[in-house]
């Protein structure tokens, strides 16, 4: 090599400029950018228990050439999408209706982050359009590349396992879409047809498996889940000096009450599944948890639509085997989707309960009227509008507080002030983040759809920028410390985001600050939060 | 003549080409996005346009300010979680010695601009390369740890039930050093 570079010779990595048609790049697949595949024995489990929806199990590596697809991959592919044309009008509309006026291309955050051209949410989708158009338009056999069609190749499939599994389904790209063409869907869709020739991650289905298992994405079984329950009643009452009751699997109450299991074991979760058991104590709520429901998020949506109806059926089982009135949903984010999305027409409505009535107030929450859950932070803001709750928003004094809309409760709930509301109550210093980073043009924490595993950190923190650039504007403007949040994903995900981008911004659930703040009867005088961490002046 | 005043004269074609270069670094179609002045929405372009704005101004300076290595870091944090290898990821960094040496040829070459004032801009230059470097390899070992942590969050609460971990009281030395200042 010589010395003496000049400034063209430093450019020459100017190949990244791909001077040829998208078509022509290959996908490269590249540590760090791309999720582990399924584990073999997971999906013989699931294939049995599906009836055969994940076929061709093989162990196999994406880094490979040989992919040891099905010999008749392209058949399969083909019959599938075929089949979800014909199910899905909406599949349909988005593979014929986009004009590629680009005003979705550049608000995807792996695109921002990253720049590769294939992320772009209009390009995203072109990745299968293009072979919509090339197996099932007129136009597109007869002109090929002039109408944007191509044959289906097997580089086709890795691109689309490559690029399918880097969109985290966060649906920011559609609020800007004129035509409102949902990528999360076409996303979603193309998760399907590559399950159909074994093409599918770890860090989906056996979580999926689990849930379908054990009723949590975890695998944790009955008595662990109870235990880990007990635990944390003590650690309450350690707290607090009050000993909550742990009302679990039991029939003729009230209220079922669903939250994901993620925040049962993984810190800071732990701190917000505390929250909840403090705050339904001290209302005295009619009650009970479930070890079999034990789930509040369902992976099924990041795999396909009988998985995700399959994981939504079992919490309303539960809920008619316990005879309960209706369901209170905890701070998870995709949990919502599947709610307010498709609950209603996929296994809805739940007419074996009732419109849910807050016990405490009165209040009818006739929005819920169809899946007769509510969002806690519905329930619990109602609680305080009526004032209901003695709080000490002081103890929470040593935290400036910003939240994170989490994509799910934002953009496909509108759930945008009821979590505000909670937080303004029990925090008395709260900032937002600009105005394009949140509510419903909010930025993904970029581990959502099932991709907050540790081998995609890479592309985490790369997509992750969007978010961090605002979080540590406020980190700077305004000394915030705290970013609240109300999804579990996130409070796994955000971690290490605020680790990288705004280094000190820790992560809290919103139950636990309200949990903080909470005056509980009969408590003793608290020294420290939920964290054991000295309350403000107690240091 | 000197360089400085003569840096300071044409800084803005200097940060356009110095910029120009940089974005040519990215695929495709980004050099038109990264361009845009959207401070959320292109908080790759606008990060690091900042930075090498204010970069510049410290190589005008005979000390650097406190602001240096905080500047780099928005800069290489950025890098280093995008697909470039090492040395690409900081690279851009040098262009702006060839920016210069490209602007002011024909005064180098007639030795109007002295030897001297030129070596002492580069050796600046190399400094900040320097800095870069210790910076991205912070960043690079973040990623990583993040990774670790990502995967024993998952067990923390159980840890703790089960006592696998043990916690000790916090320590408190007493005096408000921490040892490490
Ligand atoms: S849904 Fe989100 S991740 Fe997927 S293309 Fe759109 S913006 Fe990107
Ligand atoms: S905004 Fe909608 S119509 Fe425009 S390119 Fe994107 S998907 Fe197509």
């Amino acid at each position: 090599m010589a010395w003496n570079v000049k400034p063209e010779e430093l450019l020459q990595y100017d190949y990244k400029v791909p001077q040829k048609n998208w078509m022509d790049v290959p996908p490269e697949f590249k540590p760090g950018t791309w999720c582990y595949p399924a584990k073999p024995e997971i999906l013989e489990y699931l294939n049995k228990a599906t009836k055969g929806d994940f076929p061709h199990i093989r162990e196999w590596v994406p880094t490979d050439v040989d992919w040891k697809l099905p010999e008749d991959w392209r058949e399969r592919i083909k019959k599938g999408f075929r089949e979800r044309l014909d199910k899905y009008r909406s599949f349909k509309v988005f593979m014929d209706v986009c004009v590629r006026c680009g005003a979705c291309a550049d608000k995807c955050h792996f695109y921002i982050g990253g720049g590769d051209p294939k992320n772009m949410p209009v390009l995203r989708a072109e990745l299968l359009r293009s072979i919509y158009r090339g197996e099932f338009t007129l136009a597109g056999k007869i002109l090929g590349r002039l109408a944007g069609a191509r044959k289906l190749e097997e580089d086709v499939v890795k691109e689309w396992f490559l690029y399918f599994y880097q969109c985290t389904e966060c649906r920011r790209c559609s609020l800007f879409c004129p035509y409102g063409i949902d990528t999360a869907e076409i996303t979603m869709m193309a998760r399907e047809l590559l399950h159909l020739v074994g093409c599918n991650i770890n860090w989906i289905l056996e979580p999926a498996s689990n849930s379908n298992r054990t009723g949590n994405h975890m695998g944790i079984q009955p008595h662990a889940y109870y235990g880990m329950m007990e635990f944390m009643c003590d650690d309450i009452e350690e707290i607090t000096g009050v000993k909550v009751n742990c009302p679990v699997n039991e029939k003729g109450h009230e209220v079922l009450f669903i939250t994901p299991s993620g925040d049962i074991f993984a810190d800071p979760g732990t701190y917000t599944y505390m929250g909840y058991l403090m705050l339904f104590h001290e209302i005295g709520l009619d009650y009970t948890w479930s070890t079999y429901a034990s789930e509040g998020g369902n992976f099924g949506l990041f795999t396909s639509d009988r998985m995700m109806k399959k994981l939504n059926a079992k919490m309303y089982a539960e809920a008619k085997r316990l005879g309960v009135k209706y369901i209170i949903g905890g701070e998870c984010g995709h949990m919502w989707r599947v709610l307010n999305q498709y609950m209603d027409t996929m296994n809805g409505p739940a007419d074996f309960l009732e419109t849910p009535v807050s016990p405490i107030t009165g209040t009818r929450f006739e929005s819920a009227a169809g899946t007769s859950m509510i969002h806690i932070t519905e329930f619990t803001s109602d609680l305080m509008k009526h004032g209901k709750l003695k709080l000490d928003p002081s103890r929470n004094d040593d935290k400036i507080v910003t939240f994170h809309d989490s994509c799910n409760p934002a953009r496909a709930m509108g759930l945008l002030d009821e979590p505000r509301y909670v937080i303004q109550n029990v925090c008395n210093n709260f900032v937002e983040m600009p105005e394009d980073t949140i509510r419903e043009k909010t930025f993904c924490c970029a581990g959502g759809s099932g991709l907050n595993t540790d081998e995609f950190m890479e592309m985490r923190m790369r997509g992750g920028i969007g978010r961090g650039n605002a979080l540590r504007h406020v980190q700077q403007k305004n000394g915030v410390n705290t970013l609240a949040t109300i999804c579990a994903i996130d409070r796994a995900t955000l971690p290490p985001l605020a680790n990288y981008w705004a280094p000190g911004v820790e992560v809290y659930g919103v139950h636990e600050l309200v949990a903080n703040a909470l005056v509980m009867t009969g408590e003793k005088p608290r020294e420290v939060d939920l964290r054991q961490e000295p309350l403000p002046g107690m240091e | 003549m000197t360089l400085a005043p003569l840096l300071a004269q044409h800084r803005e074609q200097i940060l356009d080409r110095w910029f120009d270069l940089i974005v040519r670094t990215y695929p495709g179609l980004s050099a038109v996005f990264l361009k845009k002045n959207h401070r959320w929405g292109n908080p790759v372009g606008t990060n690091i346009h900042g930075a090498i704005e204010k970069l510049f101004d410290e190589l005008l300076q005979p000390e650097a300010s406190n602001d240096l290595a905080p500047l780099l870091d928005a800069v290489v944090r950025i890098r280093a979680v995008q697909d470039y290898r090492p040395s690409e990821a900081v690279a851009i960094l040098l262009f702006v010695k060839h920016v210069v040496r490209e602007r002011f040829a024909a005064e180098i070459e007639s030795g109007r601009i002295p030897a001297k004032e030129l070596h002492e801009f580069d050796n600046k230059v190399d400094t900040m390369m320097l800095i870069a470097f210790d910076i991205y390899t912070k960043c690079r070992n973040t990623v990583m740890e993040n990774r670790l942590e990502d995967f024993k969050r998952n067990f923390t609460g159980l840890m703790r039930k089960h006592k696998i971990i043990v916690e000790y009281p916090k320590f408190d030395s007493g005096t408000s050093e921490s040892g490490d200042g």
